[in-house]
């Protein structure tokens, strides 16, 4: 029976309202998209991201790594000794700055031999022409990596080493299957050559002997490892780059979540207002005997039917924008962290499914209300037209109002949660409820005072809108909603550039900025070179910065360290603080000043480096 | 009353009242109607006749006394099984008719039909029919929303009808309709009345109309009052 009169309803909806009915659908659909490709470029990214670094990591039970600059090999040789360790891999690790370019060329300096035990996926390739590996200069480049430097088996390409350029030649390139990304492998004595590392190590592969456990292994090693150099575990290596993008996944998966309720409260407002236009013809449907209950289940029945149908749209939609993004944006979705070079889009079947399921449940959750205050309605009296005692509903609508709001302001106040702002976004759904719930009395409020002004058509569209006042609230309440969503992605944004242009004038303060490709390990101005470019006519001021990458804890993301100003007093005079400074410790400690952001992680005196040994405050 | 009773419906000590400080619409109204019979109720504008129409339906509640229809008191029934019983025993012609305007002219009709879940090949015979018998069988692919008035009401008529129940209510069925029309309908309800044993009321203005019926009430401030049929 309930589908009789759902067919009825949905029938009059298609044949009364197309082209509503169409701005519907795409908004779930749209709101469905958003969700399914964000989701599929994060998973595609990090499952991509995930095959990468184990076949990086391959079969080691640990991975030993130090700072940037990296260590002294004497470390490798005592692993070597090791009767724990049955088998040791010695790895240079180098983004190395490409003339040109802003991004940079990973390269692994691996000991052939060494690694074929620990990373056999990636000699599968280069097993058959393993002696041109030690070829000085020689590199074999993945096929991602050959194709975004559009080079050939025998071609040549410069890096920077320090402010010269130094040419590698192409051994070879390795297949799709052997590695996804861009990366190159060099002989470790040759990277060390060639990139001026000679004698250093930044990573050593380890597989511990049978019967040594490793968490004890690794125990042991903690305590003996010398300053800033860590012991992980290869899943650590791994999580770590789901950490890095964990915010930025987390904010665009809010993104798509917020585009998805704007769906649901679209449904909510089409079936209010439609629930509204079509009073008469659902009393009528009362009148002539349909329950209460049939009532409802076909009007929510013709919100599923409508977040079904948006749902299939939005899913197939997003699997197509994902597929766009992964092709056209190597999958990075403006973060610069996860890049998948040529990797094909991996949807699989049960996240769509939950997808279309949470499109379709959130429109039917969007069309309950509607649905049980029209089956509430008393068909007498909606059969006689107009919005009914609108003003009960606003009195009780207004005292939720007010405490969602309260609710808001006190759930803004709450620090996050793992991380996470949980509490944030519960506060800015309070807020926008909160805001909706008050437009009922708010609209009454207004029309009841609006004055009368013996002009026809105002008094006329005034008379109006108070006989219709459900239909009025409605409208205003969609306009609030989506204009203060609006409004608040722009605050956002701007406030986010504002913040982000006073930190950098504060952090920055130049007029013109030279810099090497971020992240780069092999990039460098020399002293005589500084003093050449400070020599240059015309520059006032000029101060020279380093900045490096530095591991303090191994499950957490790598910290950028910037070295500036020419003293420790300068340096505290020019970054904007939030909290007093401490004086300037003495020669016993180096000063450090760290980000809000990270002001959590680090406390206290907090590392030392292998490479000067010095505590840092 | 008990099932085998032939009065179809029965009001005892109806009274109605809008506002608690107001006097009531009508008060302490008595009225039984048996299987065949056919009344009409006449009054003032205002006198409560739809209100009275809302309350045998079970579309609204008295503040006071009962409706029993087909022996059941609606006072006692929740409101599905008040709306399954209207579903099953009640034909409405309402005063401003009240048609889907975007099914077309035999879906309308056949509405009451879907309801009680008739068969598809009886639903569509027993529509033809009744378009038939109101003569919009040439329109009955049209949509609603697209008619006239009068069809409009021939619709309504129709759709009252098709399903043959117990207890009809129209109010002001041919307000909308041409003379000859009009005489066509009241005769076609008075027909149908006989001919399924059922009971129906007609709410009128119009005297002509009213004389249709086998007995005439006024409807006023003294509540139901017996009037004699013209000829």
């Amino acid at each position: 029976m309930t589908f009789r009169v759902w067919h009825v309803l949905l029938l009059a909806q298609v044949r009364e309202q197309p082209g509503r009915l169409v701005v519907t659908l795409f908004a779930i659909a749209l709101g469905v998209a958003l969700g399914t490709s964000v989701y599929l470029v994060n998973a595609t990214a990090l499952n991509e991201f995930g095959l990468a670094t184990k076949r990086l990591v391959g079969e080691a039970d640990l991975i030993v790594r130090g700072p940037r600059e990296g260590f002294s090999e004497a470390l490798y040789s005592q692993f070597a000794r090791d009767p724990a360790v049955a088998a040791a891999s010695p790895v240079l690790e180098i983004e190395a700055a490409l003339p040109g370019r802003r991004d940079t060329l990973k390269v692994l300096g691996l000991d052939p031999f060494r690694a074929a035990a620990l990373q056999p996926a990636l000699f599968g390739d280069i097993a058959g022409s393993l002696f041109e590996l030690f070829q000085a200069n020689g590199i074999f480049l993945s096929s991602g990596a050959a194709r975004q430097l559009n080079l050939r088996r025998g071609d040549a390409f410069p890096v920077i080493i320090g402010s010269s350029a130094k040419s590698l030649h192409v051994l070879g390139i390795l297949s799709d299957a052997t590695y996804p990304q861009t990366l190159g492998i060099m002989d470790i004595a040759s990277a060390q050559w060639a990139f001026d590392k000679i004698g250093r190590l930044n990573r050593i592969d380890l597989r511990v002997a049978a019967g040594t456990s490793v968490d004890a292994y690794r125990s042991t090693l903690e305590r003996q490892l010398p300053p800033g150099v860590l012991v992980i575990a290869p899943r650590v290596e791994r999580d770590r780059a789901v950490t890095v993008t964990r915010a930025y996944r987390v904010n665009l998966n809010m993104l798509a979540l917020v585009a998805l309720w704007t769906g649901a409260f679209l449904v909510f407002s089409t079936q209010s207002l439609s629930v509204l236009r079509r009073r008469r013809s659902l009393a009528l449907l009362r009148a002539l005997g349909v329950t209460r209950g049939e009532l409802q289940r076909a009007l929510v029945g013709e919100g599923a039917a409508l977040g079904a149908l948006g749902s299939l749209l939005g899913v197939l939609m997003g699997v197509l924008f994902a597929a766009a993004i992964l092709q056209v944006l190597t999958g990075n979705l403006g973060n610069g962290q996860l890049r998948t070079v040529g990797a094909s889009v991996h949807a699989p079947a049960l996240p769509l499914l939950c997808f279309f399921f949470v499109g379709t449940v959130v429109a039917s959750a969007g069309a309950w209300m509607p649905a049980r205050s029209a089956a509430r309605q008393p068909p007498a009296r909606s059969l006689k037209g107009g919005d009914g005692d609108y003003g009960v509903i606003a009195k009780r609508s207004w005292l939720l109002g007010v405490a969602l709001l309260a609710v808001g302001a006190v759930f803004a106040r709450i620090p996050s949660v793992a991380g996470l702002p949980l509490f944030g976004y519960a506060s800015v759904a309070a807020l926008l409820f909160g805001a909706v719930l008050l437009v009922p009395v708010l609209t009454v409020r207004i029309l009841k005072v609006a004055p009368h002004t013996n002009r026809v058509v105002w008094d006329a569209a005034i008379a109006q809108l108070r006989e219709n006042v459900g239909l009025s609230t409605l409208s205003l309440a969609s306009i609030i909603v989506s204009f203060s969503l609006m409004v608040a992605m722009a605050i956002m944004v701007f406030s986010f550039r504002v913040s982000f242009e006073h930190w950098l004038g504060k952090l920055l303060p130049a007029d013109l900025q030279i810099r090497e490709p971020l992240g780069n390990d092999t990039a460098y101005w020399s002293p005589a070179e500084q003093a050449k470019l400070a020599a240059v006519p015309g520059i006032e001021r000029f101060e020279f910065r380093r900045t490096q990458q530095i591991l303090l804890d191994a499950a957490r993301p790598a910290i950028t360290l910037i070295a500036r100003g020419s003293s420790a007093h300068q340096a505290a005079d020019e970054v904007p603080l939030v909290q007093s400074a401490l004086p300037v410790p003495g020669d016993s400690l180096e000063p450090a000043w760290i980000s809000e952001s990270n002001a959590k992680h680090c406390r206290g005196p907090f590392m030392w480096t292998a490479e000067c040994g010095r505590r840092w405050c | 009353m008990g099932a085998d009773d032939p009065a179809v419906l029965r009001l005892e000590n109806l009274t109605k009242r809008y506002r608690r400080d107001r006097p009531p619409v009508f008060e302490d109204l008595n009225l039984d109607l048996r299987q065949g019979e056919y009344l009409a109720i006449m009054g003032e504008s205002g006198a409560g006749k739809s209100t009275l129409l809302n309350l045998l339906a079970g579309l609204d509640k008295p503040d006071s006394g009962r409706v029993l229809l087909e022996g059941l008191d609606l006072s006692t029934m929740d409101d599905d099984a008040t709306t399954l019983l209207r579903r099953r025993a009640v034909g409405f012609v309402f005063q401003a008719f009240h048609v889907l305007p975007y099914l077309t002219v035999e879906q309308n009709v056949a509405l009451p039909l879907d309801l009680l879940g008739v068969a598809s090949s009886e639903r569509s015979r027993r529509t033809a029919d009744m378009l038939e018998r109101v003569g919009m069988t040439s329109l009955a692919r049209r949509y609603a929303r697209d008619l006239s008035g009068g069809e409009v009401q021939r619709i309504a008529i129709a759709r009252a009808l098709v399903h043959k129940p117990r207890l009809l209510l129209a109010d002001e069925p041919t307000g909308n309709l041409d003379r000859r029309s009009a005489a066509q309908i009241l005769a076609l309800l008075r027909t149908q009345i006989k001919a399924n044993s059922a009971a129906g009321i007609l709410i009128t203005h119009s005297r002509t109309a009213a004389d249709t019926a086998d007995r005439i009430l006024t409807l006023d401030g003294r509540g139901l009052q017996s009037l004699e049929r013209a000829g």
